[in-house]
């Protein structure tokens, strides 16, 4: 995504034609008037009704302050009360405006938006409606990158990257970063990096348990382990929007029983075990589910090295990494472990995320063969006994099963060792296994799959590889977007010859929506979810 | 008088065992950012970088304030969490045990007074079902179940008893009368043989002879005497019934403080989880109290003082 590429995409943004009559995005001139791709239940706008509540599962929470958060549930509250400056679509491929109406790169490190007027706070104390402004923008994008470890989650998009943020006017924000800085729209348009409120700040001490934004709907009422609840934000900024009158998250943990409250119709949108899909279509057909890719792929971990940690073998041997590649089947994986629901990957980046993903020809083969060749000539023809971790509950003890019974055939022996997911927690981050299958979060800025897994001072991962760092630091340099896709390849083929992780599956989650909800688009990732445009049909409204 | 030393030794058991666990708070902090970050500066800012007992003195200092403190994660006061959750959870034993005592009185009794009939057999073996069922597993069925066939569920939004006592039953009836089958099984099979036992006594002849009716033999003489051990059981239940509650309140959605207790131990958060044990133990205390003083009631022979 070149800076330039931005520029025009901000102004002749592909939004939807309600969106465009309705609104009358001031980006929109020239606009080109095709709809989103929507799923096919989508219905056209013109019979849209108003009114209703609609009624979300939802998981597990801790709180719901954007900057300090990382949850997904967490983001099912943000992104129906907060604005970004700009957003994703639903597949991640574009940035759309959202609070600012347009913007644009001045130099390889200047950055100036153009903020939409009249934009209005949820009118509750001690906001009351007033209006957003540059300064919101600034005291946002600070507040996000307190440096304070373990609390603000989001820091590391603009800590230590910007060199100003300046506000010339009420409707004008200009950011300098130190030096070019690619990631910067995409952290921009980041659904975390959202404007508050300084005020609401002030008054709570952090955003944990209140929501005062400019988004689709007010807070009306949030009890962490039973419901938040919204009503409609009559001055929402985006005229018309949104349809419903009131929209309710409940939090129902228990998969059992977040799939009997769908059966029952007490939920209109619920996340669904895949081993409940097939029966619930069967006992309603007008049930439409969602099939989406997640951006949570799995992978088989080898142990982390780096200048204090120094590596041990037989992992230390790069022959011994690459022979565990060749003989891990990924088919396997998707088939025993999620009955079919998932994808292959050909490198950290899921396959989905175009261009940045490696093609599929990239993708290591497997052979068995080959993988004991590797070994002899590692020095460990008949193989080795290792221990493997994995935290519990969940899918990933099953996926450590398989890895088992495929090291098995090269003569690896993997001791499984499941633990508790603070114990696991705690020996994955201090980097002291020898194995593990672990679930790793990636995101629409490509590098947020690399980087805090095999750069210079990760944490989630260590691999002590100095070329790899430098690339990985190159890479967010590169401000010509195919420039920088051809390095992030390059990165990507140099970790699968270097074969610190195996990567083995991206899950495919599913999404229940009850007959009537309608215009309900769920993104590429399952994460990015708002309701604004959602309207309710029949039996509901 | 036992009650502060035990609850001294409650508390400092908990303080030290969530410490010794595997896996700390810290660690789990720090690792959602993907970037690394200052450890002793996270353990400063949540006190756990003092000698473990200067942090239990500390602690003990601001419980007897009346201070939990407040949640490493959530920064929100622990003991009103708690005070939120309170009610709910103890609603949910409160109702269970009365499913539990509506049940297995009259079947015990029952059972005993008609031994090795048909009724004493149906009895005991529904008995010996709801020993063995475990509480979880007829949750799941019957939440699965009747959202199959019938498409039904127990109402998902919680409803205080006070803003609305019908709604509020509504949601439940359902996991009371599962929490209640359980207890009442053993309840019922003490009931029964502690019946039985009293029913040979010489006083109950006696009483028989005087040419008392059945009823007022049971409830007049056997009952009362039969009920000590009785007593007894339904107090010790009463911790299973906490372990029960836990699960029952996340099948059913309820926002009780097992969930609370289960989350705030998978994520350490030490300040929550000694907060509620030391409810929870306070409420066992409590409950033997009762029972203690029961058994004086039952028994006049009971003395205290």
């Amino acid at each position: 995504m070149t800076p330039g590429k931005h520029e025009i995409e901000g102004r002749t943004a592909r939004v939807s034609r309600r969106n465009f009559l309705l609104t009358g995005a001031a980006g929109a001139t020239g606009l080109a008037a095709a709809g989103r791709p929507r799923v096919a239940w989508a219905q056209a706008k013109d019979d849209a009704r108003r009114g209703g509540t609609l009624v979300v599962r939802s998981g597990p929470i801790r709180g719901i302050d954007p900057h300090i958060e990382t949850w997904a549930s967490t983001l099912q509250v943000v992104h129906q009360t907060y604005n970004a400056l700009l957003r994703f679509n639903h597949d991640g491929t574009k940035i759309l405006p959202d609070l600012a109406e347009s913007w644009q790169q001045k130099d390889d490190v200047t950055y100036a938006f153009k903020l939409r007027q009249g934009v209005r706070f949820h009118n509750v104390p001690p906001v009351n409606g007033r209006e957003l402004t540059s300064e919101d923008v600034k005291y946002s994008i600070e507040r996000q990158m307190t440096n304070q470890p373990g609390k603000f989650q989001h820091a590391y998009f603009f800590l230590g990257k910007l060199a100003s943020i300046e506000t010339p006017d009420k409707y004008t924000v200009v950011f300098k970063t130190k030096e070019p800085y690619a990631p910067f729209l995409n952290y921009i348009a980041s659904p975390w990096t959202v404007i508050v409120a300084r005020e609401v700040v002030e008054k709570h001490g952090d955003l944990q348990r209140h929501a005062i934004g400019t988004g689709p709907f007010v807070m009306q009422d949030y009890r962490r382990d039973q419901e938040a609840v919204f009503v409609k934000n009559p001055n929402y900024f985006k005229k018309g929007l949104p349809y419903l009158d009131e929209l309710r998250l409940q939090y129902v943990i228990d998969p059992t029983a977040a799939t009997a409250a769908f059966r029952g119709q007490q939920t209109d949108v619920s996340y669904l075990e895949f081993a409940d899909v097939a029966s619930i279509k069967s006992s309603n057909a007008k049930v439409n589910v969602a099939a989406i890719t997640t951006m949570f792929p799995i992978v088989l971990r080898t142990r982390p090295y780096d200048d204090q940690r120094p590596p041990k073998p037989p992992f230390a041997e790069k022959k011994v990494r690459q022979a565990i590649q060749a003989a891990i089947k990924q088919e396997e994986f998707i088939e025993i472990v999620r009955s079919g629901w998932g994808q292959t990957m050909t490198g950290p980046i899921p396959t989905y995320r175009k261009p940045w993903a490696l093609p599929a020809s990239a993708r290591p083969e497997f052979d068995l063969k080959k993988a004991k060749r590797l070994l002899t000539e590692g020095g460990y023809a008949t193989g080795f006994e290792t221990e493997l971790i994995v935290g519990t509950p969940g899918d990933n003890v099953k996926s450590a099963q398989v890895v088992k019974d495929q090291l098995a055939k090269v003569g690896i022996q993997v001791n499984l060792k499941p633990m508790e997911m603070a114990q696991y927690y705690n020996k994955s981050y201090t980097y002291d296994y020898s194995m593990s299958v672990h679930t790793v979060l990636t995101g629409e800025e490509p590098e947020e799959a690399i980087r805090p897994y095999y750069g210079a001072g990760a944490t989630y991962y260590r691999w002590g590889n100095k070329e790899i760092h430098r690339l990985i630091d190159e890479q967010a340099k590169i401000l010509d977007q195919k420039k920088r896709v051809e390095m992030v390849h390059q990165i990507q083929r140099l970790l699968l010859d270097d074969a610190p992780n195996v990567f083995l599956y991206t899950p495919i989650m599913h999404y229940g929506m009850q007959p009537w909800v309608r215009n309900y688009t769920v993104p590429v990732n399952a994460y990015d979810q708002r309701y604004e445009e959602v309207w309710l049909d029949g039996k509901k409204a | 008088m036992l009650l502060f030393p035990t609850m001294a030794l409650v508390t400092l058991l908990v303080f030290s065992i969530i410490r010794l666990l595997p896996g700390d708070i810290v660690t789990l902090m720090l690792s959602e950012q993907g970037y690394a970050a200052d450890k002793a500066q996270l353990e400063r800012m949540l006190g756990l970088d003092q000698p473990f007992y200067r942090q239990y003195l500390t602690y003990i200092g601001r419980v007897l304030q009346g201070d939990l403190g407040v949640s490493f994660w959530t920064k929100e006061p622990v003991l009103e969490e708690i005070m939120r959750r309170l009610p709910v959870s103890l609603e949910l034993a409160v109702l269970a045990m009365l499913v539990g005592l509506v049940l297995a009185l009259p079947a015990g009794i029952f059972s005993a007074i008609r031994q090795d009939t048909w009724l004493d057999y149906l009895f005991r073996s529904g008995a010996i079902g709801g020993l063995s069922i475990p509480g979880f597993w007829m949750a799941t069925v019957v939440i699965v179940a009747a959202s199959i066939w019938w498409q039904w569920v127990p109402p998902m939004r919680y409803t205080p008893f006070t803003r609305d006592p019908v709604k509020n039953l509504a949601q439940l009836w359902l996991p009371a009368f599962i929490l209640g089958l359980a207890l009442s099984a053993s309840v019922m099979r003490m009931t029964r043989s502690m019946v039985l036992e009293v029913l040979r006594e010489d006083y109950v002849r006696t009483a028989w002879a005087k040419g008392l009716s059945e009823t007022v033999v049971v409830t007049r003489h056997v009952l009362k005497n039969a009920m000590i051990p009785v007593v007894t059981v339904m107090g010790l239940q009463l911790s299973t019934l906490i372990g029960g509650t836990v699960i029952m309140e996340t099948i059913f959605v309820l926002p009780g403080m097992g969930k609370f207790l289960l989350d705030a131990i998978a994520w350490r958060d030490y300040p929550v989880i000694q907060g509620i044990n030391l409810f929870l133990a306070t409420g066992v205390i409590v409950v033997n109290l009762v029972v203690d003083l029961v058994y004086g009631f039952l028994d006049p022979r009971i003395r205290y003082g």
